[in-house]
């Protein structure tokens, strides 16, 4: 009986290996398919949670978000430079009141949502600006008074005051354009169903595999190679990685030192980085019941970072930064108060602070290289004889003790696309971001004024007062400046990326010779 | 037969009020603002404000719940906040790839783990035995997550036999099969040397009756005696811990799911729960729950049905 089952056992396994062979010829899906046509492969670790202009928030949307719509003017990528994208000309009144744009003629929504015009253009504005929408650019929008449209392809903005950096907005996903009718129609359901004039539109969406976005036939600007750009929803950077080597993804981003090194450790992998605008920063808490509470506490610790020696631990995937505002954004000045690494300095601060061994908390999201940040800071805090105590939390924890100020140091990583961004919300007093009540009047009041600067000249010597001010009394801690990093299939031969992290320009990639 | 059903469908139901008042409270007692999380970075006051008004979060906790219960009894299971959609939608969409995936998985722990443990129980006290059982014991101590991550390796990255990640394309069985092969083992691994085990104790446990010695006795051919008579009683322990099992393998798919870069109502869930997104965890929770009760249901008539005098008492 045993002999007979022991056949009968062998020939089960053949007969299922024989099944998983024939399986197994269903293979991945390449990135040609039979018609020829190319399809990019990329990886993202979440599902978009909304698209929409307005709700803009995570990076994986702004990345789709970036292939669906236009804006007036956009950014060409890599730089900051201003470059036509729906208008073709525009004009800046010597007051910095009013914006006239001229619009490109026959430029279309996707899906049938037919032409877009300034009506279009003066919808968006209106979306953003009512309180019903909650969009989360409403306040870069405050500023305009009104959007005239004398004709269909004329959009006239008139600001109820100069902003700096205005043009910067519009260039930037707050200044996307929707289609008034595709809003009117699909409501809040706009964020997953995006309708926008970009090079490519979002034809199908897999609920936890992937999205598919296919070339827009009627889409004004440059055509892209690519046919449809897949986007495969794979939660491990590292895994991305990995199937870059195996041919089953053409590109992921990178913001990890360990995805770094595993990627450059790939030889079926290349690795294509540029100096980015992602901040790492720690909010300080400036309350006078906190240990930070006192200017020389924040000053003595500021010394007691070895910003070099994060540098050469990260293998340069963190840079030096000295000041929070990253180096793209017009406004940064590096001609700030410095802090260099001097721990018999910071002792000596904390003596005259009158320190009295009080534990640091540094709060933390278990998420990109937070972790390794706030064991550097840990480490080099107690180098000085400050005890620290790391606080990991997940993300809706984290969020929430940043916004109840319940932290001594609040470890986040900040991309702006304008000065005032930053300053705006994180210095005024009680801004909305102003965590740990390290804004004051004086600051405000500089901060508003060089917002409404128009002139160039003075508008950057404010803003390199502003930081001195800023780092002056260590309001904020910069950590380091992080390189923006890609790993991409040999197949690639072309690719952009913006200084913003997971933003790459889908539509120029080019695969093949 | 009917008044049983009749009776457990009353069970389950109280079961599921208490499972979803206890989770619809701990949801909102836990640290973490739902508006807060969906507006990230851009989270202002008044715009938290707004979407908390826009959630239905401002209102008291008691009217939340009973709008919740009125919804669940027209069958809405709430809308997802950060999917933007019906969670039903969602999880009928995701439940397929994790149903396969615990299906199979335990597909290919029980069937093995009978067979391998029936055997072992015949060959008792052989090297074939202490082989079957060193292999068992060795699975039961691996966890899901530690195979997955070996099996990737070894049959995804260094022999590229498998895929490394998704759940393959959901209008090709045979795509979605191929896709199913490396994360099944991995789960049900451990299903096959828990019941391998327990099955081999339960044949051995059942041999050594005095109507077997009868039966062979009597001349019946081993075939016939283990068919008719071993199995039949060894199986009643098995099927008991295979439900166990199947319930365990459900939180097992959740780890499995993320390993493999899978969908499934595992990877829906966590999302969900960082997310803080409170509809879907509660609607995750009543499907998971009424997994559970379906299993267990299901355990009860194939003990019944294998045990005439397990079925009366059952009816």
């Amino acid at each position: 009986m045993y002999k007979r089952f022991s056949r009968r056992l062998a020939g089960a396994a053949v007969a299922t290996g024989l099944v998983m062979a024939l399986v197994a010829c269903s293979g991945a899906e390449p990135s040609e398919n039979q018609a020829g046509d190319v399809v990019l492969r990329v990886g993202a670790i979440q599902e978009p949670v909304n698209m929409s202009p307005a709700k803009l928030a995570l990076g994986n949307d702004r990345m789709m978000a970036m292939m669906v719509y236009s804006g007036l003017v956009r950014y060409k990528m890599p730089t900051t430079e201003i470059v036509s994208d729906v208008a073709t000309e525009w004009n800046v009144s010597t007051d910095g009141l009013t914006y006239t744009f001229k619009l490109r003629q026959g430029v279309k929504f996707h899906k049938g949502y037919g032409e877009l015009t300034s009506a279009d253009v003066k919808f968006t504005v209106d979306y953003h600006k009512s309180p019903n929408n909650a969009s989360v650019v409403r306040t870069l929008y405050e500023p305009v008074e009104t959007v005239e449209t004398p004709d269909p392809y004329t959009a006239i903005f008139k600001l109820s005051r100069p902003v700096n950096g205005f043009l910067n907005t519009l260039a930037w996903q707050n200044g996307y354009i929707l289609s008034s009718a595709a809003v009117t129609k699909l409501g809040p359901a706009i964020g997953t169903e995006p309708v926008g004039s970009g090079p490519f539109e979002l034809t199908e969406w897999r609920k936890g595999e992937n999205l598919t976005f296919s070339r827009f036939a009627d889409y004004f600007g440059d055509k892209p190679q690519a046919s449809a750009v897949k986007i495969n929803i794979i939660p491990s950077e590292l895994t991305q990685i990995l199937a870059v080597s195996k041919g089953d993804l053409d590109v992921a981003s990178i913001t990890t030192l360990p995805a770094l090194e595993t990627a450059n450790s790939l030889d079926t992998v290349q690795v294509k980085t540029q100096p980015s605008q992602w901040v790492n920063i720690a909010h300080l808490n400036c309350r006078p019941e906190n240990v930070t509470g006192d200017v020389r506490v924040r000053q003595a610790l500021m010394h007691a970072i070895d910003v070099n020696a994060l540098t050469s631990a990260s293998k340069g995937f963190q840079q030096p930064q000295v000041t929070f505002l990253n180096p793209y954004i017009f406004g940064y000045s590096d001609k700030v108060p410095k802090y260099p690494f001097d721990q018999n300095r910071a002792k000596q601060l904390l003596a005259e602070a009158g320190y009295d061994g009080r534990q640091v908390s540094i709060v933390y999201a278990s998420t990109f290289q937070f972790e390794d940040l706030a064991q550097i800071l840990k480490q080099s805090f107690e180098a000085v004889g400050v005890k620290a105590v790391l606080e990991k939390t997940e993300g809706a924890v984290y969020s929430q003790r940043g916004v109840q100020g319940k932290f001594d140091l609040w470890i986040s990583a900040a991309a702006r696309n304008t000065a005032d961004e930053y300053l705006s919300p994180y210095f005024t007093p009680s801004g909305p971001r102003d965590y740990g009540r390290c804004g004051n009047e004086k600051l405000g009041t500089q901060i508003a004024a060089a917002r409404s600067d128009t002139n160039q000249d003075s508008a950057k010597a404010s803003y390199e007062t502003i930081q001195q001010a800023i780092m002056q009394d260590v309001l904020i801690m910069p950590i380091s400046l992080q390189q923006g990093a890609w790993a991409l299939s040999p197949k690639i031969s072309s690719f952009e990326f913006d200084a913003y992290p997971f933003l790459a320009d889908f539509q120029r990639t080019r695969l093949g010779g | 037969m009917v008044s049983a059903i009749l009776w457990r469908t009353q069970r389950a139901v109280v079961t599921l009020l208490v499972l979803l008042t206890v989770v619809f409270v701990a949801v909102r007692l836990v640290p973490g603002d739902p508006a807060l999380t969906l507006l990230g970075d851009y989270a202002t006051p008044e715009l938290v404000a707004d979407v908390q008004r826009e959630l239905g979060l401002d209102r008291p906790i008691w009217s939340q719940y009973v709008t919740y219960l009125g919804d669940l009894f027209t069958g809405d299971l709430g809308y997802s906040y950060r999917n933007n959609m019906p969670a039903m939608e969602l999880i009928a969409s995701h439940f397929p790839y994790t149903a396969y995936l615990a299906i199979f998985g335990f597909t290919l722990g029980v069937i093995p783990g009978i067979l391998a443990g029936t055997l072992a129980g015949q060959w008792h006290g052989t090297r074939r035995d202490l082989g079957i059982m060193g292999v068992a014991t060795l699975a039961m101590s691996v966890p899901p997550f530690w195979l997955g991550l070996v099996l990737l390796f070894l049959f995804s990255l260094v022999l590229p036999w498998f895929p490394l990640t998704g759940g393959g394309d959901s209008g090709n069985p045979l795509d979605m099969l191929y896709h199913l092969v490396l994360p099944a083992i991995a789960v049900g691994a451990r299903q096959l040397a828990i019941v391998s085990r327990v099955t081999r104790s339960s044949v051995l446990d059942v041999w050594g009756k005095d109507y077997l010695v009868t039966a062979e006795a009597k001349g019946l051919p081993k075939r016939q005696i283990l068919r008719k008579h071993v199995l039949r009683n060894a199986m009643l322990p098995v099927i008991s811990i295979s439900a166990l099992e199947m319930i365990s393998l459900l939180s097992g798919t959740m780890v499995v799911e993320v390993v493999f870069s899978r969908p499934g109502l595992g990877s829906l869930f966590i999302a969900a729960v960082n997310a803080r997104d409170l509809p879907l965890i509660q609607a995750c929770v009543i499907v998971f729950g009424l997994i559970v009760i379906l299993v267990n249901f299901i355990a009860d008539l194939l003990y019944g049905s294998a045990d005439p005098r397990v079925r009366g008492a059952v009816q």
